[in-house]
């Protein structure tokens, strides 16, 4: 009956629903400083089997098999796509882009991911311990702490993640501390916790930690910033694409919903 | 009873099914690697025919109606979806003919084989390429989970070879099953086929694309006219009905008044 047409639909209006989220989120963080976009995974749902309408012979021969009818769609997952982001030039010291498949490691309340997380958003700060942290509201530290002393002038980063100073009086750099960075089997398994955050989880395997410009880890470049890698031209076409498909899964429900009055009205 | 009002019943219960077929069609456009489902009929026997009643006295002119129409397994429109770039280096499509080969759910038949076209693949925590559907390991020639080591994505090769840089690391099972008409839909962007077939197939003459996906090969006008138009369907069947109601209506309380 047409009621499954009606479920089918509605399915996929409901996974379109959740695209069309997820596509506003990736063009509303366009300008957020190592963003990844998301994508939307659909898959179809399970099928039943159906008998043959009307009756079956003496020999149970003419009942077709395979006769079935899918049940729609669902959202299977997001997915996070985490292709390099375009480093840009900002002149800022503590700015710093990872030319690679590293994250930063940053200290953060126990109670998100045990107390550690990763980012790629490279817009650090000094906050007023000297500490090197992350240019957002809450101002995580690095892990392992860099702290800068306050009369500290001309702070350079090595491309292998050695972070230097120059104190007052003194013409020889003195180094502050080694910037980490974490890799892992799979990033796209790693869990978003906001603020540019992420936490390890089982999908993503365990952080393997090291210095930068080794094993793939990637090197840091100073005053550069990873900008978000939303392609806005491939993100507005999905959301006409997924607008579309709405407005067609809605003229579906229609078309179910007159063939069902069509039956319910057969006797007048 | 009126032979014609059967007839009609199974115009519109057969219109009604195909408009669940193309509903779920059209709900799945946009689902990577999906491949529609086509609903089939066939003018159906006469009942004298059908149930081999051929002692029954026969009513000619009934017979030359035929008995309506009926349901025919659904075929599977296998033709190639369109190739979209993605830019994620472990998406892959096939181009051409082919199914990359996944490991059934443990517990699972092990005479079941799961063949999928929808090629979104990531690597899980333990190292092996796995669908992002289902979680599902990919596997190779041999029938293993492919694995990749750690370090860059890895570059595949158009006949599915693994390389990271420069080494071969493995190689994705692309197959051809002999017939995709055995092939059954399992949902998930799952096709199960009998192991035995899998065993047997050659490589595919598909070539596997790297940064792609190959989007649904439904197509939204025809899903979307055949969605309406069986309705419309539905609606001149039981109008049918009606008319027949109206006519047995008649008999019964005009023709037989004697005044």
């Amino acid at each position: 009956m047409a009621i499954n047409a009606l479920y089918s639909a509605s399915s996929g209006l409901a996974a379109l629903d959740t695209a069309l989220d997820v596509t506003a989120n990736n063009l509303a963080n366009v300008n957020t400083p190592g963003y990844k976009a998301s994508r939307t995974n659909f898959q179809d749902l399970l099928y039943i089997e159906k008998e043959q309408p009307g009756a079956i012979n003496a020999n149970d021969d003419q009942r077709p098999i395979g006769l079935y009818v899918g049940l729609g769609v669902r959202v299977s997952g997001t997915q996070l796509d985490f292709t390099q982001g375009a480093p840009q030039f900002t002149g800022r010291p503590l700015d710093i882009t990872i030319d690679g498949e590293g994250f930063f490691v940053v200290t953060v309340e126990p109670s998100l991911g045990g107390g550690t997380a990763y980012t790629r958003a490279g817009n650090f700060a000094l906050n007023s311990d000297g500490d090197i942290v992350m240019a957002n509201n809450q101002g995580y530290r690095l892990d392992p702490n860099i702290n800068i002393p306050p009369d500290a002038t001309n702070i350079s980063i090595s491309s292998d993640g050695k972070v230097y100073y120059t104190s007052p009086g003194e013409t020889e750099q003195t180094e502050a501390g080694t910037i980490q960075l974490a890799t892992f089997a799979n990033p796209a398994g790693l869990a978003q916790i906001g603020t540019n955050l992420y936490t390890q989880t089982d999908a993503s395997g365990d952080a393997v930690t090291g210095e930068p410009s080794t094993d793939q880890r990637g090197s840091l470049q100073q005053s550069f910033l990873e900008s978000s890698n939303v392609d806005p031209t491939r993100e507005l076409i999905d959301l006409i694409r997924t607008q579309r498909a709405f407005e067609m899964n809605s003229q579906s429900i229609r078309a179910a919903d007159e063939s069902l009055r069509t039956v319910s009205q057969l006797r007048r | 009873m009126s032979y014609g009002l059967q007839i009609s019943a199974s115009g519109a219960a057969s219109a009604l099914y195909r408009q669940d077929v193309h509903a779920n069609n059209l709900a799945n456009m946009d689902t990577v690697g999906f491949k529609p489902d086509i609903p089939t009929q066939r003018p159906r026997d006469d009942v004298r025919t059908e149930d081999g009643l051929w002692f029954m006295p026969s009513d000619v002119l009934l017979e030359r109606l035929g008995g309506g129409v009926m349901l025919k397994p659904n075929l599977v429109d296998h033709g190639q979806g369109a190739i979209r770039e993605s830019g994620n280096p472990l998406d892959l499509a096939i181009d051409g003919e082919g199914f990359f080969v996944l490991r059934p759910p443990i517990g699972s038949d092990p005479s079941i084989a799961h063949l999928t076209r929808d090629g979104r693949f990531t690597r899980n925590g333990a190292g092996q390429l796995v669908s992002v559907s289902t979680g599902a390991p990919v596997l190779d020639a041999q029938n293993r989970p492919v694995l990749l080591p750690p370090g860059p994505a890895p570059t595949v090769e158009s006949d599915g070879t693994l390389r990271q840089g420069g080494a071969i690391i493995g190689q994705l099972r692309v197959m051809n099953p002999p017939d995709t008409g055995t092939l059954r839909k399992a949902g998930n962007g799952v096709f199960e086929v009998p192991a035995a077939a899998v065993a047997r197939a050659g490589p595919a003459p598909g070539r596997v694309r790297q940064g792609a996906v190959e989007e649904s090969s439904v197509s939204e006008i025809k899903s979307l006219m055949a969605v309406t138009g069986a309705a419309r369907e539905v609606d001149a069947n039981i109008s049918m009905i009606q008319q027949h109601d109206r006519l047995m209506e008649r008999a019964i309380n005009s023709l037989g008044r004697l005044t």
